[in-house]
């Protein structure tokens, strides 16, 4: 009755009605109370360790990444493939430094068991991309001289790298090190390529096989810290 | 008020809105929505070298124990990865699986993501894919693809999309970077609500255990990216580029489109702005809160000396005043006694018995079933509201002069004019009521609406986090307000209240009159003005329902 309405007064059931509504929307509003929500806090010092960083090992078969590799069981038997020469490095880069107009930077790098390639853009020039081999002479040639040869350029596009950066020591010390630890599997390969170094900037990029075949891909930095383990 | 479904909800809305500032404003405080379901948190630490790498270290907490498959994504570069502290295998350097129970660690080092500037160092742990990324834009092309946070290159990839069994939902992040300086870094988060940070000098209160904390909520449970500005003497190491890191900062964030991309500073412990803003919105609902509990121990006084007047009256005894309290008008009795009366009562009911007992209009047949209404030319009452009644019983409800004579026959008096004839007395009463002062706005209500607005606009100037709720207050309060304040606009002043205790005890002493109960409208010649008051007061219920403009009426 509207004449009366200015007046009115709530009845019981209208009060406990509210009373029930506000307390629940208080609590289901009001923060802290009611919802599955969570308050969270600031850390403390001592709940955020700080990360520490991975330092270099003497011997690199210590390397803790190394851990992440698996020899897989190929009932003992060996490696079907020669193990890559790292050692042969040294004296690969002397023979390159050797030629007419010796290249400063390279665009790739491959060490097998018995050559070491070498991409490079002839005199400097973008897009001459010349390879040169040096290759252990064979057991059955009396001089035992190694052989190096430089192919005619042909056109590439590859990034370059420079020779200067290099450790010519690391790829012997890193095949030393993964026959050490992983005695029934060899690195077929070990390259130096950007395009073969995932993201990871430039870095050595190892082949390791077993009597199985190709059993796994380690990364070392240039100078031979393992930073990762691809393993199929 | 408790009455009025508008008030009850402006009410909530006023005192959910400091709460929520409140809440928001406490710089320590930052709550979670619906949580995630199977991720408890995620921690996220990472320390800087002098030559810019990062350590990294990623802390993912599960809610139960069952194992679950992790699918890693690292971002571009990452190296020396491990699972809870166990060297771990990962595809091309990116993917990796494991599996994990309870809590997951996840280690490695990142390098290439600090740039050292003159003014500082930009650590960068957001990327971006789509036709404003180069690298992006040579891979597929120009593919109309608007530019977004690459999810790949965050602080951590989507937890939802790669860890197993995880729901939607909120999830807490914490965290620090140490670094040299580290207290004076400055952190921009992008995924990540409700941002805070607080520099560590960290125990030994070296410079390389100092570290800058943070906090947050992952909404979704999605990549979280980052962007944090540190002294560039943390970084001697790296090489100096051109610009400024502030720049760097700014070039990277003004590339984005979407707001969801936003990156958020995380913002100091103690906000001044917010805190004052809080203060405000507390002053204002404490002092809403106090005139609420004041009106209503006032409001229980006045109750409480009503019943004793009314006792002292005669009520519900044999001692009630047998003659009426004054001359008030029967239409104004009726509105300041209101509903305490009992049975059917109408002031309009009452204001035609008293122009017909003044003859100024006539009431003529057999019974209250059928009677005829006669309205002379020229008829004029003598206060405003009769006058209203009057104009109202004319044809067109407009004039009470009119110079024809109007003949009405009833019940039902007024037809299909009813609603409008309540509505358009309704006001004409209030009016008077308002003239006589026995009635005025009523106030707490009346201030709702720049309260509203007030409080609103205080939200949303001074207090982080309650946006939403601003806007809803400073909208939709003071529609609200309105509608309260249509509804119960008015409340009795003190000779309001004094008229209601004095007529309520008089309506009682009418009440068990059964003559006035039973009588029908063309009695009032016989009964005379205590019929008037009757009607208002509910005590003749036959007379009220049938000349009331709402015929049957229930209380």
């Amino acid at each position: 009755m509207w004449q009366n309405q200015p007046v009115k007064r709530p009845t019981r059931t209208l009060r406990v009605t509210f009373t029930a509504l506000a307390a629940l929307i208080t609590t289901l509003g009001a923060p802290g109370c009611g919802t599955d929500g969570r308050i969270v806090a600031l850390p403390s010092i001592d709940q955020v360790p700080k990360p520490t960083f991975i330092t270099r090992p003497q011997d690199l078969a210590d390397s803790p990444q190394l851990a992440a590799l698996v020899a897989r069981d190929t009932a003992g038997l060996p490696p079907t493939s020669e193990p890559a020469k790292g050692s042969l490095l040294p004296e690969a880069l002397a023979a390159l430094a050797a030629i007419d107009s010796p290249p400063t930077r390279l665009t790739r790098l491959s060490i097998y068991a018995d050559s070491v390639y070498f991409n490079f853009n002839e005199g400097g020039v973008a897009g001459r991309s010349v390879s040169a081999v040096y290759r252990l002479a064979y057991e059955s040639d009396p001089d035992q001289t190694p052989d190096f040869s430089v192919s005619d350029p042909t056109f590439g596009d590859y990034a370059e790298f420079s020779i200067a950066s290099l450790d010519p020591m690391v790829p012997g010390e890193l095949a030393a090190a993964l026959a050490d630890r992983y005695p029934l599997a060899a690195a077929r390969s070990i390259d130096l390529d950007l395009g073969l170094s995932y993201g990871f900037g430039l870095v050595w990029n190892i082949s390791l096989d077993d009597a199985s075949g190709t059993f796994a891909t380690v990364y070392a930095d240039l100078d031979g810290s393992i930073i990762a383990i691809d393993q199929r | 008020m408790l009455t009025n479904p508008a008030a009850i909800l402006l009410a909530v809305i006023l005192v959910l809105l400091p709460l929520r500032a409140c809440a928001a404003n406490r710089p320590e405080t930052i709550r979670t929505g619906k949580p995630a379901e199977g991720l408890d948190s995620i921690t996220w630490t990472a320390a800087v070298a002098n030559d810019g790498r990062l350590a990294i270290r990623i802390d993912y907490t599960f809610t139960d124990d069952e194992p679950r498959n992790m699918d890693i994504r690292l971002p571009k570069g990452a190296r020396y990865l491990a699972v809870n502290g166990k060297p771990t295998p990962a595809d091309t350097g990116v993917y990796a699986t494991a599996t994990v129970s309870r809590l997951a660690t996840i280690t490695y080092e990142l390098p290439g993501r600090v740039a050292r500037y003159s003014d500082g160092a930009v650590v960068q742990l957001a990327g971006a894919y789509g036709d404003g990324d180069l690298e992006f834009a040579a891979q597929v092309g120009s593919a109309g693809i608007p530019l977004r946070l690459d999810g790949d290159q965050a602080m951590f990839v989507c937890p939802r999309c790669y860890l197993e069994n995880i729901g939607y939902g909120d999830t807490p992040v914490s965290g620090a970077i140490y670094a040299p300086g580290a207290a004076q870094a400055e952190l921009l988060f992008a995924g990540l609500e409700q941002p805070r940070s607080q520099a560590s000098t960290g125990a030994s209160g070296q410079a390389s255990s100092e570290a800058i904390l943070f906090a947050g909520v992952d909404p979704g449970t999605d990549a979280v990216s980052m962007l944090a500005v540190i002294p560039a003497s943390a970084v001697p190491d790296l090489a100096r580029r051109d610009g400024s890191a502030d720049d760097a900062v700014m070039n990277f964030r003004d590339r984005f489109d979407d707001p969801n991309d936003v990156f958020r500073n995380a913002s100091p412990p103690a906000g001044k702005p917010s805190s004052t803003a809080a203060v405000l919105l507390f002053l204002l609902v404490a002092g809403l809160g106090l005139a609420f509990v004041l009106g209503w121990v006032w409001n229980v006084g006045t109750e409480r000396s009503a019943r004793r007047a009314a006792d002292l009256a005669g009520v519900p005894g044999d001692r009630g005043p047998a003659i009426s309290p004054g001359n008030l008008e029967a239409a104004l009795a009726g509105l300041v006694v209101g509903d305490r009366g009992s049975g059917r009562a109408s002031v309009i009911a009452a204001t035609i018995l008293e122009l017909a007992r003044r003859e100024i209009l006539t009431i003529s047949g057999s019974d209250e079933r059928r009677f005829t209404l006669t309205v002379p030319a020229g008829a004029t009452g003598e206060t405003t509201f009769e006058n209203a009644v009057i104009a109202q019983l004319r044809p067109l409800g407009t004039a009470p002069d009119a110079p024809v004579e109007t003949v009405l026959t009833g019940p039902p008096l007024w037809h299909t004019r009813a609603p409008a004839v309540t509505r358009s007395l309704e006001k004409a009463l209030i009016r008077e009521g308002l003239k006589q002062r026995l009635v005025h706005l009523n106030r707490p209500l009346a201030l709702a609406a720049p309260v509203s607005i007030a409080m609103g606009v205080v939200a949303l100037i001074g207090v982080d986090g309650v946006t939403i709720h601003a806007w809803i207050a400073i909208i939709i309060g003071p529609l609200l307000a309105a509608l309260a304040l249509k509804r119960s606009g008015v409340s009795l002043t003190a000779a309001g209240k004094r008229h209601r205790d004095e007529w309520s005890a008089y309506a009682a002493v009418l009440h068990r009159d059964p003559e006035l109960a039973n009588a029908a409208p063309m009695s009032i010649h016989e009964l005379g003005k205590p019929l008037v008051y009757a009607a208002a007061l509910g005590a003749a219920p036959v007379a009220a329902e049938a000349l009331s403009s709402t015929h049957a009426v229930e209380r």
